[in-house]
């Protein structure tokens, strides 16, 4: 406990605080731009068990922001990666690997041993499975996404909470899928929203603050604005997620790179 | 009434400005949805949503607010 000292005085924490998060299991979808920061301080903080998964290799591109990585790397599984780099900050949690992609085959039985699912992807097809699989489970996911200087956060699904199809029903249409690689990305704005999110699910951990359920918080970092965006829980849209089998959506032309 | 629209993420680049002002008169979500699609085609595939008063808005609702934001989902992480 000696390590968490600094944030055991704080009294929102404490020693119940700190207990709570070494029990806590987290499982963080995508390591990348989003999910490297995030992993990092939760880690760091004492979140007890965290699971990383992404099927992808660290590329050279990827350093520039994907801060776990180092040059050393590239050509590595990023979750093996993030997965002995983080053990270095912190041999006394417990770090799970998942070095492949989610898909309708795994993501239940993935997803069940974690209470808390974080989506540090860059794609719809699988936020729209984490969010699936996060109703039919009935876990919180906390949400991410960015688009150049802008960010989009929210915590879906929280205690039976409005999800992401209550906010998108309407998968986007092919071609509407922008990614760091077409449109580029400043490291220090997934940096900036990645710790917003970890935040969020260390607020959720302790019950601390306001938790954004049925809020989307816009970020813009060029001018410095920030908005909260209240949305209501759809329950047609909840029923036939609960009813129907998990899917992936029908995206055209949409590039699945978790 | 003016209506000031605010614009995100890719609709910033798709129409190449950050906001505008529209003139429109006791027109539901529905037809200012119909309206930014004629006007911008480049928009039809994307999935706007509409929010005024800070909450997002229903298809059917009367756009009442002087302050509309207008945004896609993003999906970069």
């Amino acid at each position: 406990m000696k390590r968490y000292i600094r944030q055991i005085t704080l009294s929102e924490i404490g020693q119940k605080g700190q207990l709570k998060l070494l029990n806590a299991k987290v499982l963080v979808v995508g390591a990348g731009g989003l999910g490297c920061p995030l992993l990092l301080y939760l880690s760091s903080a004492g979140v007890g068990t965290i699971g990383i998964l992404d099927f992808d290799k660290v590329s050279l591109s990827n350093i520039q922001r994907q801060v776990l990585y180092k040059e050393k790397d590239v050509g590595c599984l990023k979750a093996e990666v993030a997965k002995s780099t983080l053990y270095e900050h912190n041999s006394e949690i417990k770090i799970e690997s998942y070095p492949f992609a989610l898909d309708t085959s795994n993501a239940l039985e993935i997803l069940k041993s974690y209470d808390i699912v974080v989506d540090c992807t860059d794609n719809f097809r699988t936020r729209y499975l984490i969010n699936d699989a996060c109703v039919k489970l009935n876990k919180p996911f906390v949400f991410a996404a960015l688009y150049k200087f802008e960010g989009q956060l929210s915590v879906f699904n929280y205690q039976s909470g409005p999800t992401y199809r209550c906010l998108f029903p309407a998968p986007p249409m092919g071609g509407e899928v922008p990614s760091c690689e077409e449109d580029g990305v400043l490291g220090i704005v997934p940096g900036i929203i990645g710790m917003y999110q970890a935040n969020e699910v260390i607020k959720l951990i302790l019950s601390l603050g306001d938790i954004l359920t049925g809020k989307l918080l816009s970020l813009n970092f060029l001018t410095n604005s920030q908005q909260i965006i209240h949305f209501d829980k759809n329950e047609k849209e909840i029923d036939s997620i609960k009813k129907g089998e998990l899917s992936f959506i029908e995206l055209n032309d949409c590039k699945f790179n978790p | 009434m003016k209506v000031k629209l605010r614009y995100y993420g890719k609709l910033v680049d798709r129409i190449g400005k950050s906001d505008e002002i529209l003139l429109v008169d006791d027109i539901t979500v529905r037809e200012l949805l119909s309206i930014l699609e004629k006007k911008y085609p480049q928009l039809k595939q994307l999935s706007i949503k509409i929010a005024q008063n800070n909450r997002i808005t229903n298809i059917d609702e009367t756009i009442t607010s002087s302050k509309i934001d207008v945004f896609p989902p993003f999906s970069g992480g």
